[in-house]
């Protein structure tokens, strides 16, 4: 890995660079072999984490520990102020963000976007997401037209539970699923085929994002929307009305 | 007189299980791993009224961070600096997510993981399993982002030639 664009490169696949930036980064790697193998290294990696390498759950005991902890702190009287000012965790992480070192690093990265995705971009990111998922023909990791197949898979990888049903019989066929990123967030991708045109349900545990309108970005339609802890967002290179009516099925299935 | 509670129970607590998973992977033994999360929950309860900033995520596993860098080093000047024993970093028991993949391809992928150094292994952990932005984990592990991306570049790069190591012993 000699390329000196490398960081660049890595912030892509990790979503944390977007729109035209994110566009530059691209067409970089289309023309550089060193970044291809490293996408596809990193790729590869974290799938194998993702599949093979587990999360430690906080074992109940331990919750239970936790929370009589808090009863016994509740309990106490109420610390005085200096007390409690020495009782504070240590402030080191309140500083991280504030030294010289940020500020060096902001000029240095100056094209990368750390914050929030806006609307305009995030309605990119989830193109881009679906545009490349496309190109590299690997929009599909567990290929099944039966949602009882489809859902246990995303539970195995997701902490969060994508609503995954079948709507052949009004058109729209469930083919399978992946796990993608949308700008720095890991999204569950529900695929469905709708005549020749795939459509790519988008959905992602709720960060507080404001959502785009709907909208039409490089030749793929795109729709949003919000649950009470989930965002969603249907692509498609499907005509609008088509998606419009995909999404429709969607919001009438129960969570 | 219990809103501190109710306020951490319900923007804290949610995030006990990535501070477990942090823990876990740090120090590699469910005890250790008990006894910091334990530890750093207290120390965030109580510093809960002084937290000022928006993440709460990044903010608990940087307490869980230090609770496990302040461990470590009280061993180290206990004279002992115990390996990570065998038992430790084995799964906690097979889910039948587990079963269905070649379980012992996990546990070649985990001990090359455990082997990172900590700085490499911790922000590859956030980043894959937690799915922490580099902002978060800059803030949970009080790096610059410039140097939680070169982190990142070298631990799947380490990873990677493991592997490829791996797979050619397979072959011969």
């Amino acid at each position: 890995m000699s390329c000196a664009e490398i960081l660049r490169t890595q912030a892509f696949i990790d979503g944390e660079v977007v729109g035209a930036d994110a566009e530059a980064i691209e067409r970089h790697i289309e023309g550089c072999a060193d970044c291809q193998a490293f996408c596809a290294d990193a790729a590869a990696l974290s799938d194998a984490i993702r599949t093979r390498a587990p999360r430690h759950a906080a074992p109940a005991a331990l919750r239970r520990r936790v929370e009589a902890m808090m009863e016994d702190e509740d309990a106490r009287p109420a610390p005085s102020p200096a007390r409690s000012a020495r009782r504070e965790p240590p402030s080191f992480w309140r500083g991280a963000f504030s030294g010289a070192g940020v500020t060096a690093l902001a000029a240095g990265l100056a094209t990368l976007a750390f914050l929030p995705p806006s609307p305009g971009t995030l309605a990119d990111q989830v193109t881009l997401a679906h545009t490349n998922a496309l190109m590299r023909g690997r929009t599909i990791e567990v290929v099944s037209t039966d949602h009882h197949t489809v859902k246990p898979w995303f539970a195995g990888r997701l902490p969060l539970s994508p609503p995954v049903a079948d709507f052949a019989a009004q058109g729209y066929q469930l083919t399978g699923g992946r796990v993608d990123r949308v700008a720095g967030a890991t999204a569950a991708v529900v695929v469905y085929q709708h005549g020749k045109h795939e459509i790519d349900l988008y959905v992602w545990a709720d960060r507080g994002w404001a959502l785009p309108p709907a909208g039409l970005s490089r030749g793929y339609h795109s729709i949003f929307w919000k649950t009470r802890d989930l965002d969603f967002a249907a692509v498609s290179d499907t005509a609008a009305p088509e998606l419009a009516n995909f999404v429709d099925l969607v919001r009438a299935e129960p969570e | 007189m219990h809103d501190r509670r109710q306020r951490f129970e319900a923007v804290a607590l949610p995030h006990l299980d990535a501070a477990y998973n942090l823990a876990r992977w740090l120090s590699h033994s469910p005890t250790e791993a008990d006894d910091i999360v334990q530890d750093a929950m207290l120390r965030a309860f109580r510093g809960f009224d002084g937290f000022r900033g928006e993440q709460v995520k990044p903010w608990l596993l940087a307490i869980v961070r230090n609770c496990w860098r302040n461990r470590a080093a009280d061993t180290r000047r206990r004279g002992h600096a115990p390996l990570p024993a065998e038992d430790d970093l084995a799964f906690d028991g097979p889910s039948p997510e587990a079963e269905a993949v070649n379980a012992s391809e996990g546990r070649k992928l985990e001990t090359m993981i455990a082997g990172l150094p900590e700085d490499f292994r911790t922000a590859l952990i956030l980043r894959e399993i937690e799915d922490l932005s580099y902002r978060e984990i800059a803030e949970a592990t009080g790096a610059p982002i410039g140097t939680v991306m070169s982190r990142l570049a070298r631990a799947r790069a380490l990873l990677k030639n493991q592997w490829s190591a791996e797979d050619a012993n397979v072959v011969r």
